[in-house]
């Protein structure tokens, strides 16, 4: 079958009202042999799971006995209990301290290679290191960065007089959650620094040049062209921070099991301690419950606030 | 001939974006035009200091892994000096173990790619078709999975996965990771496919296309670029992912790579020696980066959509 | 006895028993009959009487099965000895196949839990008793295991081949629910005779003294202490000997039988005290708090000399000669009790650990499997060969008639006093971990941490545990 260039010009058919329909009806069955596959597996594993899950939050369930009904009891414990509190505290802190980490530092450097400086499109390529290691890989290297005694800082710390490098980073209950947070912003910045480079190149060089006819200077610039015009990059990269970090769980199983104590005991820990662990199914479904809720009210806010995932939505960060 | 078909829409796509890319570059002159030495070197520090946080953990971690146990321990940590070996690396190769865990991750990695390139395809097609409500109301349902976290429903995957006896298995492992990262595929998908204009499905259907032609002879074409996106989103999904591996397999012989090198460092079999830990970790790293190296753009923008779960 | 395969990762394979580290939570119940390491409860039971003839019958045709065994990973040595002799079994019992799996360390209970009560369960488990175990119990997912094809669990054939107080943990109500699979696990601590020496010390007998050595060892830039607290319950083991010395074996029944307030005892107030006084005094390295026994580390320290001792299970034993071969078979090591505390109620001689580890069968599998698991379980563990394979690695075997086989062990100077330790302490607590459910020691872990890391009060630490009693 051969369709040349000149097709392309052609007029779109006008058909009779019955061949539209009969069209139509085709158009049905074939979107559902496209879809059926997909909607099939994600109904399967996602969308079952989650009303699973929401289920057996009013339920007892201890694996090895029948499901039976709890009515509000877990969801009782979980806003009376200090432990649970404690982990949906630790849990803000690490969202609201990656974000502290992770936005400021990805915007300024995304806005610096997105300069057309040959280094830095070297140093951007470089910056996607991390982006390539996985979540146990990189936790694995950073255990031997930090670990106490023969780890790479603390050797600094001993050979290059450099005291304060030899902290025990992750055995220290008042430094782990801080350690815990930059490792994160290894891992994420550069995916963010992503986001922030497309912005900046989308902004119209008009906008500056106009500030530079009023006498604007580099920081008048910024504020008042460059930081406005990055508004959706900003709502994009702080929504993803913010629901990366709520639900954050690898980095922290593997360094620090929610210890030392409690100070890194997230949500998503706790979870998977009470479930897997202490084998009661129905409180850790309704810690699951919890995480899933805010991680679908965050993401209505990112569709609301950004248009972002909408078929007519900007697409910045991803093309 | 079907290139003739792709190659059109190609250009014309490119022709779209290239004003684009041409504003971004003014703007981007037009910016820097105004700014002063100073902050230009300040913006050089600061990008230096980051790329020294991102390269310095995994030189370590390069270095470490060429040392033995002993120098380990005695070595100067940070620069080559005291002599370098590779038993570390022969040591992991010797192992059983690796060999197995590399298999399954690239098995699994395989086989997500196939399920989600050839559902998030045969979805996105459907649905920038808009040809029914039906694909509309899919569209949403299946946006709304991006929303989901996946550590909020690890405990009934758990049990479903056992009571459909998928449980501890690459291909149970297969569908629910593909499952997982189906709305964010279909989401690229959607948004790539729109950029198809109207008309060639037009010419398509003057000529007598029916949808399945349609699909194999102007979709599947034009929609290469995006189903490499997918691929690598997927691939680096399956590859990377940790949780989902933890809690739906066990037996050794289903063990993957992060999980197989997490339990090489806690477990008994490498304790003591941490460049093997370090040899494994930079193995693991290493297809990937032969990737990233070979097919930068669409890598990025599979780590794009990666990032986003 | 077949010899184990050395693993393929030869070289550079290390030897740990990871198994150990791991909680083995004990319901209230169950641990007041392992406490004392009851035996009583055997006794009672009536041998139930087996008909012959449907004996024979089943001999004539003994049923064939596949079945999954999962066991801890614990060591490549033992692992690889469990690899063998299930071969070995499949070999002898044409139409068996035995599959020995290692679901992991840190993920290992949870695995279990679950996949008890799955379609799937592994026939046998690897497991600690106690608590965790009478938790299955009560869910009916693990059964009473005896000999195979009859129905005498609690009276199996094979009882009489285990000392009677490793069976207390898996005994309940009259009936046994597991076979030792493991040596007898009391808790000690292992000194660097040289370390000691060098500095003109000899073992501690009162923590007066422990004190004074840390201060003498810091000034020579030795710890006198290595720690990996990560898991939790390494530091757990110094606030149970602690409160042993001070308070005597009460205190923690009284918190076992949950009585209100009972972690306010006073004994309780002063180990915590005890144990602040050794982190400020730097009794342990730094980083104790994030560093995983298992790597190996804190074995390393007491090796190298930069650190004089550790408080361990008796498995470190096997463990280092894993490491450092000739090493601890040159007698290196040094065993200590751990100290008096001046003033304290407590027996020095008293001991703190686990009894040994378990084979438990599941309950939700075919008459097949479950013969097929009660055949080898009894030929696995039941046997003189293994009480020897134990012996060369390192363990005091729960076998009877075990210690006759020390003289030939290269590791006898540590078997023996370990041995008598345990036959003449007056007291035996089981690990309190083991002893409380899984709910009071993930907090017992997580608060203890606090107190290691001096960011919890010991009333502190008291208060949070009095709500969990």
């Amino acid at each position: 079958m051969v369709a040349t260039p000149a097709v392309l010009h052609r007029s779109p058919v006008v058909g009779s009202r019955s061949a539209k329909t009969a069209a139509r009806r085709r158009g049905f069955f074939a979107d559902v042999v496209g879809l059926s596959p997909t909607l099939a597996l994600y109904g399967a594993f996602i969308v079952v799971p989650t009303a699973f899950a929401v289920f057996l939050s009013f339920t007892h369930w201890n694996v090895d006995g029948p499901i039976r009904w709890a009515g509000f009891a877990n969801w009782r414990e979980f806003f009376s209990d200090p432990v649970s509190y404690h982990s949906l505290l630790v849990t803000l802190e690490l969202a609201g301290l990656s974000w502290l980490a992770q936005t400021p530092v990805a915007m300024a450097l995304g806005i610096f290679i997105a300069g057309t400086q040959r280094y830095r499109a070297i140093y951007a390529t470089l910056y996607l290191l991390p982006l390539l290691m996985s979540t146990a890989g990189l936790s694995l290297m950073w255990e031997d960065v930090l670990f106490p005694q023969y780890g790479g800082l603390a050797w600094l710390g001993r050979h290059v007089h450099m005291a304060f490098l030899s902290q025990t980073w992750l055995g220290s209950p008042n430094l782990a959650l801080y350690t815990i947070v930059v490792i994160i912003a290894w891992q994420f910045v550069p995916f963010h620094t992503l986001i922030f480079q497309a912005g900046r190149r989308a902004i119209a060089s008009e906008l500056y040049d106009a500030a530079s006819v009023d006498g604007a200077n580099v920081r008048q610039s910024f504020w008042h062209v460059t930081l406005p015009q990055l508004r959706y990059s900003i709502v994009t990269s702080s929504t993803l921070v913010l629901v990366g970090s709520l639900t954050y769980f690898d980095i922290i199983y593997i360094l620090t099991q929610g210890g030392p104590g409690d100070s890194t005991r997230v949500l998503a820990m706790d979870m998977y301690n009470i479930g897997f662990n202490q084998t009661e199914f129905g409180y850790a479904s309704a810690i699951a419950t919890v995480l899933g809720a805010i991680g679908i009210v965050l993401a209505i806010l990112l569709v609301r606030l950004s248009g972002f995932g909408s078929m007519e939505g900007t697409q910045e960060g991803i093309w | 001939m079907v290139a003739t078909v792709a190659g059109a829409p190609g250009r014309t796509a490119a022709r779209q974006k290239a004003p684009a890319k041409a504003a971004a570059r003014a703007s981007t002159l037009g910016g820097i035009r105004g700014r002063s030495k100073v902050s230009r070197f300040a913006a050089f520090l600061l990008g230096t200091i980051w790329l020294v946080f991102v390269l310095a953990p995994v030189y370590y971690m390069v270095l470490i892994s060429f040392r033995s146990p002993a120098q380990y321990l005695t070595a100067n940590a940070w620069l080559p000096t005291g002599g370098l070996t590779l038993s570390s690396y022969s040591a992991v190769f010797d192992s059983s173990g690796i060999g197995t865990y590399f298999r399954n991750s690239a098995e699994l990695a395989v086989g997500t790619i196939l399920v989600v390139v050839v559902l998030s395809l045969a979805a996105g097609y459907r649905i920038v078709r808009r040809a029914s409500r039906f694909s509309a109301v899919s569209f949403r349902v299946i946006l709304f999975g991006i929303a989901i976290p996946i550590q909020a429903i690890v405990i009934p995957l758990y049990f479903m996965t056992n009571k459909m006896h998928i449980y501890d298995t690459m291909y149970g492992l297969v569908l629910v990771l593909a499952a997982s990262l189906i709305p964010v595929a279909v989401l690229l998908m959607v948004n790539y496919l729109r950029l198809i204009p109207r008309q060639l499905y037009d010419a398509m259907a003057v000529d007598g296309a029916g949808s399945w032609t349609t699909f194999t002879h102007l979709v599947i074409p034009m929609g290469r670029p995006v189903m490499a996106v997918i691929g690598i989103y997927s691939g680096l999904g399956a590859w990377n992912n940790f949780l989902l591996p933890l809690i739906l397999t066990q037996s050794n012989s289903n063990m993957v790579l992060p999980l197989g090198m997490y339990r090489f460092a806690s477990s008994n079999q490498y304790a003591l020696n941490v460049p093997v830990v370090m040899a494994t970790v930079v193995l693991s790293v290493l297809p990937l980066l032969v990737l990233y190296i070979g097919l930068r753009r669409q890598f990025v923008k599979g780590i794009g959509g990666f990032a986003l779960r | 006895m077949p010899t184990a395969p050395r693993g393929e990762e030869e070289g550079i394979v290390k030897v740990t028993r990871a198994s150990l580290r791991l909680p083995r939570p004990l319901g209230r119940t169950a641990a007041l009959v392992a406490a004392g390491l009851s035996i009583s409860t055997a006794a009672a039971v009536t041998v139930p009487v087996t008909s012959s003839s449907a004996q024979s019958s089943r001999s004539s045709s003994a049923p064939t099965a596949t079945i999954s065994v999962w066991m801890e990973a614990s060591g490549t040595p033992v692992d690889n000895y469990w690899v063998a002799q299930a071969k070995a079994f499949a070999k002898a019992n044409p139409g068996d196949t035995i599959n020995v799996e290692f679901p992991g360390a840190t993920v290992y209970n949870s695995k279990v839990a679950a996949a008890l009560a799955g379609n799937n369960p592994p026939a046998l488990t690897f497991g600690w008793g106690g608590g965790r175990e009478l938790q299955y119990i009560k869910a009916k997912v693990v059964a009473p295991i005896g000999d195979a094809g009859k129905s005498d669990a609690g009276n199996p054939s094979w009882k009489k081949d285990f000392v009677p107080s490793s069976l207390g943990a898996v005994t309940f109500n009259n009936k046994i629910y597991g076979i030792p699979v493991g040596g007898t696990q009391p808790v000690f601590f292992f000194y660097n005779k040289k370390t000691m020496a060098k500095y003109h010390l000899s073992f501690p007998t009162t923590t007066t003294q422990l004190l004074a050595d840390v201060k003498t060892l810091a000034k020579h830039d030795v710890t006198t202490i290595a720690l990996g607290n990560l898991g939790g319950w390494e530091g757990l083991m110094y606030l149970e000997y602690f409160t042993d010395r001070i308070g005597g074996p009460q205190v923690f029944l009284n918190i076992q039988a949950g009585k209100k307030g009972a972690w306010s005892n006073p004994a309780i107030i002063q180990a915590l005290t005890d144990i602040q006084t050794l982190v400020k005094d730097k009794a342990f390295e730094q980083g104790y708090n994030q560093i995983d026994w298992p790597t190996g580390f804190p074995d390393a320290l007491v090796h190298s000399g930069a650190a004089a001792m550790q408080l361990m299970g008796d498995w470190d034993i096997g463990n280092m000669q894993g490491y450092f071969p000739g090493w601890v078979a040159s007698g290196a090591l040094g065993i200590g009790f751990f100290p008096k505390v001046p003033g304290g109620k407590g027996n020095p001689a008293d001991l703190e650990g686990n009894t040994t580890d378990y084979l438990e069968l599941a309950a939700h599998i075919s008459p097949a499997e479950t013969y097929v698991a009660e055949k080898f379980a009894a030929w696995l563990c039941a046997s003189p060969a293994y009480a020897k394979f134990e012996v060369g690695e390192g363990l005091v075997p729960v076998i009877t008639g075990s210690s006759k086989l020390f003289a030939s062990s290269p590791l006898k100077q540590y078997l023996v006093p370990i041995y008598n330790a345990v036959k003449h302490a007056p007291y035996f607590q089981y690990s309190w971990d083991q002893a409380l459910g899984p709910k009071e020691s993930t907090p017992l872990y997580s608060n203890l941490q606090k107190v290691l890391g001096l960011t919890e009060t010991p009333q502190q630490f008291a208060k949070t545990m009095n709500t969990y009693l």
